[in-house]
C-alpha cells in the first residue's frame, strides 16, 4: 500500500471517529441541568429575551433536531456563536488556536531534543553521574506542580531578575499570515515584534515542556537501556564504529518507537491542555478559552473547542503512525 | 613462528559482579596460524566467548581484562588505545555471533549495514549518509560480490533486504558477507551455527572453509559442539572452567584425547555404530567460576585425581610436538 493510500484511508475513517466525538460533546453539554439561555442573557435579562434566544438557538426543540442543527453548522463552517466572547466560536478558535499552537510548538522544541538527548545520556552513562542528575532532573519534573513551575519561573526571571516578561503573547507582527507570531513577524521581517514574542514565549513554552521533557527522559533512557543490550549493537561495535555512531545510528533509531508515541500523545495534549500554563502567564490560547467557555456555560465553545481537539488527537496518531513506518521498516502501513 | 597470527598468552577476564568476582578466563593461552581455522570447544559458561570478546575488546562492565598478552600480527592488542583497537575492529578482526536474527540492525538494509562497514575501514567515512554517492556505490558493487561470494541467493535484490525478509540462514550468510567485506586476517565466529537447523548448518560450515580457502582468513570457531569442530578446525582447543586443558590438531582430539575431561567429552558422544545401554557422561556439574575448586579445576569430577591435583594448577605443556595438555598425569612425568 501506498503511502498516501494508507493517509487517505485514514482521513476517511476519522469521519466515524468525529461523528461519534460531537455525539458525546453535544450529550455532555445538554445533560446539565442549567439553563443556557439564562445564562447568556444574563441574570436580570426580561423573560421575553430568554424565551427569543431559545427560540433563535433552537434550545426548545427535541435534542436530535438540536444535534441536526450542530452538524449541519459544523460542515459549513458555523460553528455556533460564543456568548462569552459575543462572536462566533469559529473566529475564537482562530484567534486562540494559532497561540496554543505556537506555544506548544516550542515547548516540543525544547521537549523533545532535550529529553531524547538526556535520556541518550542517562542511558549510555548508566548508574554514573550524568545519569543521576539527568533522573533526578526527570523525576522532578514529572513531580513538580506546573503551576508552581510557572510562578517559580516569573518569580525569578521576571521579578527578582527582570530578564523576561511575565504575560501575554508580545507585539503583533505588522503582518499576519499564519497567527503564529513569531513565524509572522520573520515572514513580513518585523524584527522589533520578533524580538519581542521570543522574548514573550521563552518561560511559558519551559513550563509547559517541563513535564513532557521528563516523560520523554525516561521514556527514552528505559528504551535505550534495552536496546543497548542487544546482539546488533555488539555487532555494531565489532565493526569498529565509533561510539557515537553506534548510540545515535544504530541504537537510538530502535530505541525511537515508544518516544516516539509519548510525544505524539503529549503533542495533542498540551494543544488542548495548557489551561494551567496560559493562565499563569496570561496566554491567549485554547486552554484560558475553554476553561472561561465552560464556567459561563458557553456551549458552542465548549464544543468547539472539544471537536478540535479530537481532530488534532486523531491527526497525531496518524503522523505518529505514518513516523513508525518510517523509523522501523518491520513497521508495515495498513496490513 | 612467522605464520603465528595470534598469540593468546595467559589471558585473565574476570567479572566483578555483586556476588564476587567471576573468574571466567583464568590463564588461557593458544595460538591462532595464518589460514588455520581453530576450534574452541566447551561447555555453555566456560569461557569460549568471554576469550573471543577479548580478543576482539568488546568485554563490557563489569567486565575486565585483568591480566595476558593478546598479540596480534607483533603487537599486544592490550597495550593499544581503544582509538587503536577500533580501527584493527572489523577491518583486521571480525566477528559473527550466534544468534543471527538479532545480530543484524533491523532498521537498515543489509546493504547499509555492509556499505557502512566498507565506508568506515576503506574510506575513513563513520557516517553513512556523508558519503559521496559515487563512493557509496562503488561499495554497493563490493557488497554484492561479498554476498555473491557467500552464495546469498539473487544478491542484487537480497542487498536492499531489511533481516527480517530474510531466512536465519541467509541472515547469517549476509553476517558473513559483511564481516569479510574489510578482507580481515581473523574472523572469530561464536556458536555461528548453533541457532540454525542441520542442513544451514553444512552450509554455513562449508561456506567458512571456503572463505579461508579463497580469502586466506584464519577463523577462531567457538561451539559447545564436536560434531562442528570435526567437520573443519585444524586445530582445536579444549577449555573447561576458564582454563584451556588440550590442544592439539583436530584428528588426534578425536583419536588420542589426554586429559581426562577431554576423554569424558569424546566418551559422551553417542555412535551408532555401538551398543549401549546408557549414554556416557561426565559426572558432576560445571564449578562456580566465583569460587572455583583449588589446583585443578577438573579435579572434583575427574576419575584419575591425585593428591596434588587438588593442590596445585596443573601447566600447559607439550607432551608431543603440538600437543598440549594442562593434567598432572602428564606433568608429572615431564617433570621427572
Amino acid at each position: 500500500m501506498k503511502l498516501w493510500q494508507y493517509v487517505v484511508r485514514r482521513l476517511i475513517m476519522l469521519i466515524p471517529v468525529v461523528i461519534g466525538v460531537t455525539l458525546i460533546t453535544f450529550t455532555i453539554s445538554h445533560v446539565i441541568p442549567a439553563n443556557p439561555a439564562r445564562a447568556w442573557a444574563g441574570q436580570k435579562a426580561p423573560e421575553e429575551v430568554v424565551k427569543r434566544i431559545a427560540e433563535k438557538y433552537h434550545l426548545n426543540d427535541p435534542l436530535y433536531v438540536q444535534y441536526y442543527y450542530y452538524l449541519a453548522g459544523l460542515v459549513k463552517g458555523d460553528w455556533g456563536y460564543s456568548h462569552s466572547e459575543h462572536r462566533p466560536v469559529i473566529a475564537c478558535l482562530a484567534d486562540y488556536f494559532p497561540a496554543t499552537f505556537e506555544l506548544t510548538l516550542w515547548a516540543m522544541m525544547i521537549a523533545i531534543p532535550l529529553g531524547i538527548y538526556l535520556g541518550v545520556v542517562s542511558a549510555v552513562k548508566r548508574n554514573k553521574v550524568p545519569d543521576h542528575l539527568s533522573r533526578v532532573f526527570a523525576l522532578s519534573g514529572v513531580s513538580m506542580p506546573i503551576f508552581w513551575l510557572g510562578l517559580l519561573l516569573i518569580l525569578v526571571f521576571y521579578t527578582y531578575l527582570g530578564i523576561f516578561p511575565a504575560s501575554g503573547r508580545g507585539i503583533a507582527p505588522s503582518h499576519t499570515y499564519t497567527g503564529l507570531y513569531i513565524l509572522d513577524s520573520i515572514l513580513s521581517l518585523d524584527f522589533h515584534a520578533l524580538v519581542d514574542d521570543v522574548w514573550h514565549i521563552i518561560l511559558p513554552s519551559i513550563t509547559l515542556s517541563y513535564a513532557t521533557l521528563a516523560v520523554i527522559t525516561r521514556m527514552t533512557r528505559s528504551s535505550m537501556l534495552e536496546v543497548l543490550r542487544l546482539d546488533y549493537i555488539k555487532t555494531a561495535k565489532a565493526k569498529g564504529l565509533p561510539d557515537r555512531v553506534v548510540i545515535y545510528r544504530h541504537a537510538l533509531r530502535n530505541a525511537m518507537i515508544p518516544t516516539l508515541t509519548v510525544s505524539g500523545l503529549a503533542f495533542a495534549g498540551l494543544l488542548g491542555g495548557a489551561v494551567l500554563t496560559e493562565t499563569i502567564f496570561s496566554w491567549p490560547g485554547m486552554g484560558r478559552y475553554a476553561y472561561h467557555a465552560i464556567s459561563t456555560l458557553d456551549f458552542p465553545a465548549i464544543m468547539g473547542v472539544t471537536f478540535l481537539m479530537a481532530v488534532i488527537f486523531v491527526i497525531a496518531n496518524l503522523i505518529v503512525d505514518i513516523l513508525y513506518a518510517y523509523l522501523d521498516p518491520r513497521i508495515k502501513l495498513g496490513e | 613462528m612467522n605464520d603465528i597470527l595470534l598469540k593468546v598468552e595467559d589471558l585473565h577476564t574476570y567479572f566483578y559482579t555483586y556476588e564476587g568476582v567471576v573468574k571466567a578466563v583464568d590463564g588461557v593461552s593458544f595460538d591462532i596460524k595464518k589460514g588455520e581455522i581453530f576450534g574452541l570447544v566447551g561447555e555453555t559458561g566456560c569461557g569460549k566467548s568471554v576469550t573471543a570478546l577479548s580478543i576482539i575488546g568488546l568485554i563490557d562492565e563489569p567486565g575486565k581484562i585483568v591480566g595476558g598478552k593478546i598479540i596480534f600480527k607483533g603487537k599486544n592488542l592490550l597495550e593499544m588505545s581503544e582509538e587503536e583497537k577500533r580501527k584493527i575492529r572489523g577491518k583486521e578482526i571480525s566477528m559473527i555471533f550466534q544468534e543471527p536474527m538479532t545480530a543484524l540492525n533491523p532498521v537498515y538494509t543489509i546493504g547499509d549495514q555492509i556499505i557502512e562497514l566498507l565506508l568506515l575501514h576503506e574510506e575513513g567515512i563513520a557516517n553513512i549518509k556523508k558519503a559521496p554517492k559515487e563512493l557509496k556505490k562503488e561499495k554497493r558493487k563490493k557488497a554484492i560480490e561479498m554476498l555473491r561470494l557467500v552464495r546469498m541467493p539473487d544478491p542484487e535484490r537480497t542487498i536492499d533486504s531489511y533481516p527480517h525478509e530474510l531466512s536465519g540462514g541467509m541472515r547469517q550468510r549476509a553476517m558473513i558477507a559483511m564481516m569479510l567485506a574489510t578482507n580481515p586476517s581473523l574472523l572469530i565466529a561464536d556458536e555461528p551455527t548453533t541457532a540454525l537447523d542441520v542442513t544451514v548448518q553444512a552450509q554455513i560450515l562449508k561456506i567458512l572453509t571456503d572463505m579461508r580457502d579463497k580469502l586466506g582468513v584464519s577463523i577462531l570457531l567457538i561451539t559447545h559442539d564436536l560434531s562442528v569442530i570435526a567437520e573443519v578446525t585444524d586445530r582445536v582447543g579444549v577449555m573447561y572452567a576458564g582454563n584451556i586443558v588440550e590442544i592439539a590438531d583436530t584428528f588426534t582430539i578425536f583419536q588420542n584425547p589426554k586429559h581426562p575431561y577431554t576423554v569424558g567429552l569424546m566418551e559422551a558422544i553417542p555412535k551408532i555404530t555401538e551398543k549401549k545401554e546408557e549414554l556416557r557422561q561426565i559426572r558432576g556439574s560445571v564449578p562456580n567460576l566465583i569460587y572455583p575448586p583449588p589446583g585443578c579445576r577438573f579435579h572434583p569430577r575427574c576419575d584419575y585425581a591425585k593428591p596434588i591435583c587438588k593442590k596445585e594448577k596443573p601447566k600447559l605443556i607439550e607432551i608431543e610436538p603440538g600437543h598440549f595438555v594442562a593434567c598432572h598425569l602428564y606433568g608429572g612425568e615431564a617433570n621427572e
